[in-house]
């Protein structure tokens, strides 16, 4: 059997708040209005149409459900809390060229590439991104008790800000496998391996290659700074702290 | 009775239709097979069937009225609405998705427990072989618990994003409902 899913009222109600902040009215990749579909390990919503581009990049990358016409296990709801829009286009969009414009709802080809480029070929991917963002927003995570006050902290991470500025700190990208990088870098997530059969090394290997891919990615952004984004998202907790 | 009288009839006097249901989860790939065996060369973006889609194929002078059924979790219970009549189940698995595996199972199960559909000859595509990360044919077999069933069945692997295997899956089927 499949992991439990959340009563339907419950995912309703998680469902109507989270449509109702502003960068989620608008498809996470057409930004076409009143996305009723979902990558539930990307956490983002999509249009019906991207929601088609999304399920022909494979269940490793994107696992594609509706809104309305599937029900979502408690862990799903949680990533889509988590993430949202605005923070996976901080990582995923965070090196978009400047000259960089947004494939219009129905041009398929171009959006077919650009989801491609964004998440297969990871081109405007930032780890340093999902690091800050990791750090902007970790209390608020420990805090699960109303859902309401997850969501006000995530709409303003300048608020919830409890640790330090840096990006540089003890447990660093490298060493941390934390639920947010899961939730933020889901391509080497085994998603089946929880359930019917335990796959020990199956998981540790994924792990690993986790790993791998950060450094990997470290190594490519290490020369340059990232895109004004980043620094951005680096300023806020500064300020706050 | 009737199925038998349409086949003697069908036999002597001209082409014989018969209603295929194809389901399987969300995202297994049924529309993309369905309209692969109309277009072979063609490359559509499917967006999720929300509803059904029903056309027909001739192959080996029988009409299959294919009736691709929305796989979304709240559409599989209007499943059952379609179950009348029905001489085949093409039940469509992708085979990447091993952590849905067990749910695709769960639903097979369900499906050949109604009574309307005791008598359907069953297909299984194991989808999406292309992909490096499909699990193997007998795997999917397995998994389903395909070996226990008794009735006509078969699997096979298929790739409805270049066309492989679909052919074969239908004539397959054309041979034991003619």
């Amino acid at each position: 059997m499949a992991k439990q899913v959340v009563p339907e009222e419950e995912q309703e109600r998680v469902f109507r708040t989270l449509l109702a902040e502003p960068e989620n009215s608008r498809c996470a990749e057409c930004a076409g209005p009143g996305p009723r579909w979902a990558s539930a390990n990307l956490g983002i919503f999509l249009c019906i149409q991207c929601s088609g581009l999304h399920r022909k990049l494979g269940v490793h990358v994107s696992q594609v459900r509706s809104v309305n016409l599937d029900r979502w296990t408690a862990e799903q709801l949680n990533t889509m809390k988590r993430t949202g829009n605005r923070r996976a286009a901080a990582v995923w969009e965070a090196q978009l060229p400047p000259d960089f414009t947004r494939p219009v709802p129905g041009d398929t080809s171009r959006l077919q590439q650009f989801i491609w480029n964004k998440y297969v070929e990871r081109r405007f991917y930032s780890e340093r991104a999902e690091t800050l963002d990791q750090e902007a927003n970790a209390p608020s995570i420990e805090d699960t008790k109303q859902d309401q006050d997850g969501l006000l902290a995530f709409a303003t991470p300048a608020a919830s800000v409890q640790t330090g500025t840096g990006h540089s700190n003890a447990s660093g990208p490298l060493s941390d496998h934390d639920s947010w990088s899961e939730a933020l870098l889901p391509l080497y997530e085994d998603h089946g391996s929880a359930r019917a059969e335990p796959n020990e090394t199956r998981s540790v290997s994924n792990h690993h290659m986790h790993l791998e891919r950060k450094r990997h990615i470290l190594a490519m952004y290490g020369q340059g700074r990232g895109s004004d984004s980043i620094h951005e998202a680096s300023d806020t907790p500064s300020k706050a702290s | 009775m009737g199925q038998l009288f349409s086949r003697v009839f069908y036999t002597l006097f001209g082409t014989r239709e018969v209603r295929i249901l194809m389901l399987g989860l969300d995202n297994a790939g049924k529309t993309t097979i369905l309209y692969k065996m109309i277009e072979p060369d063609s490359h559509l973006k499917h967006t999720p069937t929300v509803g059904f889609n029903l056309e027909t194929l001739k192959i080996q002078g029988l009409k299959m009225q294919c009736w691709d059924l929305g796989g979304q979790d709240s559409i599989r219970p209007y499943w059952r609405s379609y179950f009348f009549n029905q001489e085949a189940v093409i039940f469509v698995v992708d085979s990447t998705d091993k952590g849905r595996m067990s749910t695709a199972k769960q639903e097979l199960q369900a499906i050949l427990a109604e009574p309307e559909l005791q008598n359907a000859v069953l297909l299984v595509l194991a989808n999406k072989q292309d992909l490096p990360s499909a699990a193997r044919v007998s795997e999917v077999s397995e998994r389903l618990g395909l070996a226990d069933l008794e009735r006509t069945w078969t699997i096979m692997g298929t790739s409805a994003e270049r066309g492989e295997g679909l052919q074969e899956a239908f004539a397959w089927l054309a041979e034991r409902l003619k």
